[in-house]
């Protein structure tokens, strides 16, 4: 798991619910550069993606080159998800856009029912 | 025969659908007819024998009332030439009984009697035909001053075009609005179309010729000129295109209004909504961000503390931030920001609370009895914190671990303005003692529980017969 996420509280916060859930975090990237670097580096499985970042970059920008360079999904979490165009969403196709603030083990549903459908991994 | 030979010819005088004055060169009243008398409503006998103007005085408040001068000069000429003579249309104000001047326009001839057999060739008399055409003529003056108002009121800029010889006739203010001198430009339309946007320059000419071709269309015309002072500005022309009756020309008639303040307010206002927009979606950003970070950071003590105790009220504390976290999301879903939908919110609450319980593997349901209501945003957020309150109060005491059992939620009206929360559940407690559940209420959750009732302008009330079930009600 990989946690594309500038607000450092929330950045822990999101990798202590993932390794609470059994997942290992590869890293924490606050900006899109960083985020791309570090997945091909380390090749996580699903990135949890915020979409306005540190540096003035896009989450979606990140999101992209992961899904379509890399074959890893996103999980967009975020205060703003209308930001993300609906070609956006067909280019990036995130497993879920998930609204800020999160509710209490919404994202362990979310990855779980992630893991469990096949769909949702035929790219990977 | 009888009706020929021995008839009073005066009889034919007064029949004479015409009003008839005779008078002398002088402009002595020698008869009068009775149309002319019923006309000015005078009697033969206030007329004959006095001079025209001796009966009817001009009006001294009428600076061109000149006319005896003019009528002198007519039966003069009438003397002079042995003919009739038309006077040319004229006003002649007519006192009338009660003092007053009636305002009255005539129209005159002054025909030659000869009434001397000795002298033949001589002008012993006037006829004077009158025709009073004071109504036409006002109708027509009251016509021209409502569109000379309507003019001026809009500061309209009228015009007249003549599509085959492209001649332009218009009004003063055509010319000043395309930032022409007056007398700068003769009856042509080029001068004016050189002026217009050259973008917006086809799209109107193209429209004068569609109106030139059917007549009687709507001419709608929207476009930019140039002046020769730099400026733009937007104008709006409005019309249609007519056939002159008698000589069959085409033209098209219309107006040409300045918009520009009009369009300008448009462009401005779009771009204030814009901003705002933006701003509410940049606050609303914040917000949720904010809100994350503060149950990121209550998340993160939890998780770092080793105190059950503390960590469940970590736990507490989330939820409450959570529960305002999804108001303030429901908040945006439409647009009003005043109020918000509160059953759709209390089923969304609902939904959170219930995936959290499977996560806990409780075996606990909970119903959802609510009516549409919608409430002010701040009553809706001490509401929805309420309910977190009192539903995570029967989780925690109402029901063992692995009990079964309901909590149920309803919110409705009652009466004319009163809303009644009602949160119950069937549990007895874990150790089935109603007095220790009751030792709970001094807690944390009983006393917000408390506050927010108040806050909301409620009361509040505990019933412990058979479960549990609190009822807050309240003025809506």
């Amino acid at each position: 798991m990989l946690v594309v996420e500038d607000n450092i509280f929330i950045a822990l916060d999101l990798e202590a619910q993932l390794v609470e859930m059994g997942h290992d975090v590869v890293g924490i990237a606050a900006t899109a550069t960083k985020a791309i670097a570090m997945s091909r580096q380390s090749s996580p499985d699903i990135a949890i993606v915020d979409l306005q970042l540190a540096d003035g970059s896009r989450g979606q920008d990140a999101a992209f080159v992961l899904r379509n360079e890399m074959g890893i999904p996103s999980v967009f979490v975020s205060g703003s998800l209308h930001q993300v165009t609906d070609d956006e969403k067909e280019a990036i196709r995130p497993l879920a856009m998930l609204s800020k603030p999160l509710l209490p083990n919404e994202l362990r549903r979310t990855i779980e029912a992630a893991a469990s459908s096949d769909l949702a991994w035929k790219d990977r | 025969m009888d009706e020929v030979r021995h008839i009073d010819l005066g009889i034919f005088f007064d029949a004479a659908p015409n009003a008839q004055l005779v008078f002398t060169p002088d402009l002595r009243i020698v008869a009068a007819n009775q149309r002319y008398c019923a006309m000015l409503r005078r009697q033969p006998e206030d007329l004959v024998g006095f001079r025209v103007f001796e009966v009817f005085p001009p009006n001294p408040d009428d600076p061109n009332a000149d006319a005896e001068a003019e009528l002198q000069a007519s039966a003069d000429a009438v003397v002079a030439t042995g003919q009739a003579q038309e006077m040319p249309l004229r006003q002649h104000d007519v006192l009338e009984a009660d003092g007053r001047y009636g305002t009255r326009y005539w129209r005159i001839l002054n025909s030659p009697v000869f009434a001397d057999a000795s002298e033949p060739e001589r002008v012993t008399h006037v006829i004077h035909t009158a025709e009073d055409v004071t109504r036409s003529v006002l109708g027509e003056r009251a016509d021209a001053a409502k569109r000379r108002a309507a003019m001026r009121g809009a500061d309209l800029s009228y015009f007249e075009l003549d599509p085959v010889s492209q001649s332009l006739v218009r009004s003063p203010q055509l010319d000043e609005l395309f930032g022409f001198e007056q007398g700068e430009t003769a009856a042509e339309v080029k001068p004016f179309l050189d002026r217009f946007h050259p973008d917006d320059r086809d799209a109107a000419i193209s429209e004068i010729e569609r109106v030139a071709r059917t007549i009687g269309s709507d001419l709608h015309l929207d476009y930019r000129i140039m002046l020769p002072d730099g400026t733009t500005r937007w104008v709006t022309g409005r019309g249609e295109s007519v056939r002159d009756p008698g000589t069959k020309a085409i033209s098209i008639v219309g107006i040409v209004l300045d918009v520009t303040s009009i369009r300008e307010n448009e462009a401005n206002l779009s771009k204030a909504v814009e901003a705002r927009d933006l701003l509410i979606a940049e606050v609303n950003h914040r917000v949720k961000n904010s809100l994350q970070m503060v149950t990121s950071i209550l998340n993160l003590e939890a998780n770092a503390t080793e105190d059950s105790a503390a960590r469940a009220s970590l736990r507490a504390a989330t939820a409450r931030v959570n529960s305002i976290a999804a108001i303030h999301a429901s908040l945006y879903e439409d647009d009003d920001v005043r109020s918000v939908q509160i059953d759709k919110y209390l089923d969304k609450l609902t939904r959170h609370l219930r995936a959290s319980l499977e996560s806990e593997e409780r075996r606990v349901q909970i119903t959802l009895d609510v009516e549409p209501i919608r409430l002010p945003t701040d009553k809706a957020v001490t509401l929805s914190l309420a309910v977190n309150e009192l539903v995570t109060n029967s989780f925690k005491h109402a029901f063992g671990k692995d009990d079964d059992g309901t909590v149920t939620i309803s919110l409705r009206r009652s009466g004319d303005d009163k809303i009644v929360l009602d949160v119950s559940d069937d549990g007895t407690g874990p150790s089935f003692d109603s007095l220790d559940r009751s030792s709970h209420s001094t807690g944390l959750g009983q006393r917000l529980i408390a506050g927010m009732a108040s806050q909301l302008g409620g009361t509040i009330e505990e019933d412990k017969t058979s479960g549990w079930r609190t009822r807050i009600s309240f003025a809506e």
